[in-house]
């Protein structure tokens, strides 16, 4: 088994750097939780890595899977599952079909009815013959799951693909995408924590298109080093804390064009920031549990 | 799909029924006699008497209705004052020949849109896309008798400008076709730039979108892609176009009079400025029962490329 690796990732859209010298490590066989809220740069990251932005994206660095462009075996070997099985999937035609379309062009053989009873479909005849708008919302996420690992892929890049989903809907969504190397792509930290520790599991936390604290979940999650980090545990909602007793990180963060040119960009909105978080960019440090912060 | 075509059919009738009320109403309602304009002013009371009697026009208003109903449903819709003869006669050649720069017009504006619209989707902000959306805009905006009166005095000696006057005569086909390039440019240059902006937008945001990153992210090669993207851009082309043939075949009114086309935008014309009231009546009527065929007809066409539209 391959995992994917980014490398120095940088993404320029317009001028205005959206993704900063980003590095990641899916772990063969593992999971890769990636947080960050809206905007910071997490949807383009992997879109990079895949090789999906458009001509008005400038990319650099590399996403390399089993020593290969990432973007060269996406379908294959990389299925992507999109947040929104609404628009993911085309609306004229039907479900099967589009499996088979992809098994065709992968020059894969299999069997979209069995495809989708593997992505957990019940009726799985049925939804093979239907078009998108007449599934239930459930049932299209795993038709589009059935979709994007109609080839087996080794790895799933899944973006926000339980958010939309009710929690037992989404458990039993997380245990089908689990089967694989996984790049979990969300705003909720606590999937990390709903993932469990029955595989290696890394998270990596994003702020203002860079990677500001990454490492073990176990470690990460006990332990954030990173103050972003340790906001976003502590406003993660509990059994039994009313949600206004729940801490806010004050301010919001910074859109990709407005962001600071030097120092720390989550300085302005940081308790503990000092005189040198707004004037050097602090550098990722530590051995496998990283945090670039001056404090 | 045939209980959708049923459904569609069905519900056609009543809007039909509808439009033969409100032609017939509109004509009761329109100033002017119809006995004074067949006998003259000086007509003496019996000879009026008569007409009225004959014409029917002494019975209850909805029986009225009800037999100029039956006589149109029968193909009989009554004789020119003007030119005494059937009417059904005069609109058939002229329904011909109106159909036939329709289809020309259609078919300039189907090719002309589509291809300036995926230009301008496959180019956008660049010079060949800024070029297309520019014609696109510049087809739309001009006024339609002013491109007719330009194209006839950039034509004058090398292509018929009019004189056309019956499509099925024995001229051929190529004179057909000679007679037909001008008026077909002038009528079918609106419809091409609507066309050509709705394909436009509609590509434009089918390949920004969702659908087309995660069809690209299944690993399917650009022109399945692209295939994909054109499918899904077609209900609302169908839209657009079906509107535009409609209005097509309505009768482009400025252009057949400009180009003396005789369709029925040219005998409706000629039968208002001559208060001939029975052609007006069936005119208006033939081409309402135009514009609702072909709304069925793009519905289903619609419904078949569509199954969310089929429920």
């Amino acid at each position: 088994m391959s995992g994917l690796t980014i490398s120095n990732l940088t993404v320029t859209i317009g001028g205005v750097r959206v993704v900063d010298g980003v590095d990641l490590t899916v772990p063969a066989g593992g999971t890769l939780v990636l947080v960050g809220e809206s905007g910071s740069g997490k949807s383009v990251t992997v879109r990079a890595a895949l090789g999906l932005l458009g001509r008005r994206a400038a990319v650099t660095g590399t996403a390399t899977f089993g020593g290969v462009d990432a973007a060269r075996v996406r379908g294959r070997s990389i299925g992507l599952v999109a947040q929104d099985p609404t628009t993911a999937l085309d609306p004229l035609r039907r479900v099967g079909a589009q499996i088979a379309e992809v098994l065709r062009h992968h020059r894969t053989g299999g069997d979209p009815v069995a495809l989708l009873a593997r992505a957990g479909v019940p009726d799985p005849a049925r939804v093979a013959r239907a078009y998108p708008h007449e599934l239930s919302g459930g049932l299209r996420q795993r038709a589009l799951i059935a979709v994007a690992t109609a080839c087996d892929p080794e790895l799933v890049v899944a973006d926000e693909a339980t958010s939309a989903l009710d929690p037992g809907a989404a458990e039993r969504v997380l245990a089908l995408l689990t089967r694989r190397s996984l790049l979990l792509v969300t705003h909720d930290v606590g999937v990390a924590r709903r993932l469990g520790g029955a595989r290696e599991t890394v998270v990596a936390v994003m702020y203002a298109g860079r990677i500001v604290e990454q490492g073990p979940a176990a470690a990460v999650l006990s332990a954030p080093r990173h103050p972003y980090t340790r906001g976003l545990l502590a406003a993660e909602p509990a059994p039994g804390v009313p949600r206004g007793a729940l801490p806010v990180i004050p301010g919001r963060p910074p859109e990709p064009g407005e962001r600071p040119a030097a120092g720390c960009a989550f300085a302005p909105r940081c308790a503990l920031a000092r005189d040198v978080c707004l004037r050097a960019r602090p550098e990722p440090a530590g051995g496998t549990h990283r945090a670039a912060c001056h404090v | 799909m045939y209980s959708f075509v049923l459904r569609r059919v069905l519900l056609a009738l009543p809007t039909l029924l509808g439009v033969t009320l409100v032609v017939f109403a509109t004509i009761k309602l329109v100033p002017g006699d119809p006995v004074t304009s067949l006998l003259g002013p000086a007509a003496t009371p019996e000879a009026r008497r008569e007409l009225v009697a004959r014409l029917g026009l002494d019975d209850p208003v909805p029986l009225q209705y009800l037999t100029w109903l039956r006589h149109a449903l029968t193909g009989d819709l009554g004789v020119s004052i003007a030119r005494q003869r059937p009417v059904t006669e005069i609109l058939a050649a002229a329904l011909g020949n109106t159909l036939i720069l329709a289809a020309a017009a259609f078919a300039l504006a189907v090719a002309g849109g589509l291809a300036l619209g995926a230009a301008g989707a496959a180019f956008p902000g660049r010079l060949p896309g800024r070029i297309c959306d520019a014609l696109a805009t510049a087809a739309v905006s001009a006024p339609q008798y002013a491109v007719a009166l330009v194209l006839v005095a950039l034509a004058v000696g090398r292509l018929p400008t009019g004189g056309m006057h019956d499509a099925f005569a024995p001229g051929g086909a190529g004179d057909l076709l000679a007679h037909l390039v001008l008026p077909a440019i002038a009528a079918g240059l609106v419809p091409m730039g609507l066309i050509a902006r709705t394909a436009r937008t509609a590509l434009a945001d089918l390949l920004g979108g969702d659908l087309v990153e995660h069809l690209r992210a299944r690993g399917l090669p650009g022109r399945v892609v692209l295939a994909h993207a054109a499918h899904n851009a077609v209900p609302s082309l169908l839209t657009i176009g079906g509107l535009q043939l409609a209005y097509l075949v309505e009768g482009a009114v400025f252009v057949e009079t400009v180009f003396s086309w005789p369709g029925v935008g040219s005998a409706l014309f000629q039968a208002l400025s001559q208060r001939d009231l029975p052609v007006v009546e069936a005119g208006v009527l033939v081409v309402a029962v135009c514009f609702v065929g072909v709304n069925l007809l793009v519905d289903v066409a619609h419904a078949a490329v569509d199954p969310r539209v089929r429920a």
